[in-house]
């Protein structure tokens, strides 16, 4: 037959074009995975990063389509992957952390736990998410200073996200003196939280006396917010809180502390 | 109050004041409320100025695209239908129309604003919070400060379901305007804790005029609006409540 018809050495036609069908399954194979790399990946990443990324990934599929079809052409590749082998071994030793970097920020990509804009704590690093990179994360903390965590770090911490969820709780606790009525300062404090257009109706804010304490009676309210405007209205409603109380004859006492001297016993004085 | 202006514009309802002024040869937009001062300089003397009711999901802030009222319960029995009137609050959209285009200039709203949480704060959502009586009669309202909504519930169970609270999307609203401002909604029971939502393009009396929508329908991924019905051959967003209906 003229498929067994021998081109060189053992090589015939048959293997030629098994070669060939091998090599043309693996380019749909990556170009499949490609494209739907893409469409998941692609509100995920930066476009050259994304890119980059699809490039690695076909011409490495391409390269296993290779190693697989070449020895049926009798091209003994086992010199070039001995070679091969060694100089990933140097390779791998010397960037170990880039690639552990690289594959931690492919699973954050996947995972997701923090998104650009997020507030968080990731390893004690608190602030803004400006960026998600393959490599590392770029936060900005309070005080505006850039911050560059490797995404290995990102990955194996524990990390806080501030805004993950819709809503969040907040806690103040205020002290009021002794001699202030504690249920019409509950009441202010109740009114001022209901009056404030973002301090959610629900889950409804709790207000209460929680302890006697040394220097005055501690109240504690508990307030839901939206997790994007939590920190306003924590910061706003306290302030206004004051005032009202102020307003309401509420006195918020400094620490303090009252002694009370028992009667002496007088004594004689001795004559003389 | 709603409908189309000339610069002689001049409301004083509620503590709002709302006029055009002319000075030093300019015409300018003045809005005051509750010691705030909105000021804007109108170039074009020929301008027309329309005061509608817009979607009420804008002010103090554009935190949500939905609004959650809470009403007296109603306890639908099985195989029910029962139509109601509640209150919504109202926001005004003051625009500029000149030569066929219309642009927004102004929002203001004097009913006091609050947001609430409707399900839970992991997947739950932010919605703009009123607190409505439930009425049987169209009631008597400010028409500055709050409209009218007639909501028809239907309960297709064979079980009773109590129902408080209706949470409406607000981009799909359809607002008309006469001398109050209205909407007419529906809620379909799914089950004992869910129901859907959607608005119909009618006015609530004779004579109502369509109010201008400060947004166009689109079918974005909101929690809860995954699906349109046909209705009369006119498509309407449906809004899912999921996490229950008092």
């Amino acid at each position: 037959m003229i498929l067994d018809t021998i081109l060189y050495n053992d090589v015939t036609l048959r293997d030629l074009l098994l070669v060939l069908v091998i090599l043309l399954v693996f380019a749909f194979i990556a170009k499949v995975i490609t494209l739907n790399l893409k469409k998941s990946l692609i509100d995920k990443m930066r476009k050259s990063e994304l890119e980059l990324l699809l490039k690695i990934v076909n011409y490495g599929i391409l390269l296993l389509a290779v190693i697989v079809s070449f020895p049926m052409l009798s091209i003994d590749l086992s010199g070039l992957l001995v070679a091969g082998g060694f100089g990933a071994l140097v390779i791998g030793f010397a960037s170990q952390s880039v690639v552990t970097n690289l594959v931690s920020g492919l699973f954050l990509i996947i995972e997701r736990p923090v998104k650009i804009g997020d507030q968080v704590n990731i390893g004690g690093v608190e602030g803004y998410v400006e960026d998600i990179r393959v490599l590392s994360t770029i936060m900005r903390g309070y005080d505006g200073v850039y911050v560059r965590v490797p995404n290995e770090k990102v990955f194996t911490s524990t990390i806080l996200n501030y805004v993950a969820d819709v809503a969040r709780i907040f806690e103040y606790k205020i002290g009021i003196a002794y001699g202030s009525d504690a249920e019409k300062a509950l009441n202010i404090v109740r009114g001022v939280i209901e009056a404030h257009p973002i301090a959610l109706k629900y889950p409804a804010p709790v207000v209460f006396v929680d302890e006697l304490g040394d220097s005055s009676v501690n109240i504690v309210a508990r307030i839901w917010a939206p997790s994007i405007e939590w920190f306003s209205v924590r910061s706003e409603l306290l302030l206004q809180i004051k005032q009202a109380l102020d307003k309401g004859g509420i006195e918020i006492p400094f620490p303090q502390r009252v002694i009370w001297f028992g009667e002496r016993e007088t004594r004689n004085a001795p004559e003389g | 109050m709603f409908g189309t202006h000339d610069y002689s514009l001049s409301i004083d309802r509620q503590g709002m004041r709302i006029r055009v002024e002319r000075s030093s040869g300019v015409f300018r937009y003045i809005r005051e409320t509750e010691g705030k001062r909105v000021e804007k300089v109108l170039s074009s003397p020929y301008a027309r100025i329309l005061l509608h009711p817009v979607e009420p999901v804008n002010l103090p802030k554009k935190l949500t695209r939905l609004l959650e009222i809470e009403f007296d319960p109603v306890v639908m029995g099985p195989n029910s239908e029962k139509t109601f009137y509640l209150k919504f609050p109202i926001e005004i959209g003051i625009f500029l129309e000149e030569d066929g285009m219309r642009d927004v200039i102004d929002l203001v709203s004097i009913a006091p604003p609050k947001f609430s949480l409707y399900g839970n704060p992991r997947s739950g959502v932010i919605t703009r919070y009123f607190r409505s009586n439930t009425y049987f009669d169209i009631p008597e309202v400010e028409p500055c400060l709050e409209g009218v909504l007639k909501l028809t519930v239907k309960n297709p169970l064979r079980e009773n379901v109590e129902v408080s609270r209706v949470v409406l999307e607000g981009h799909s609203m359809m607002l008309y305007f006469g001398r109050f401002a209205s909407m007419i909604a529906y809620l379909q029971i799914v089950n004992s804790q869910t129901g859907e939502t959607y608005f119909m393009d009618e006015p609530l009396e004779l004579g109502m005029e369509r109010a201008i929508k400060l947004y166009k329908v689109r079918r974005m991924p909101v929690a809860g609006l995954e699906r349109a019905i046909m209705i009369g051959g006119i498509e309407h967003s449906v809004f899912t409540m999921e996490w229950g209906l008092t």
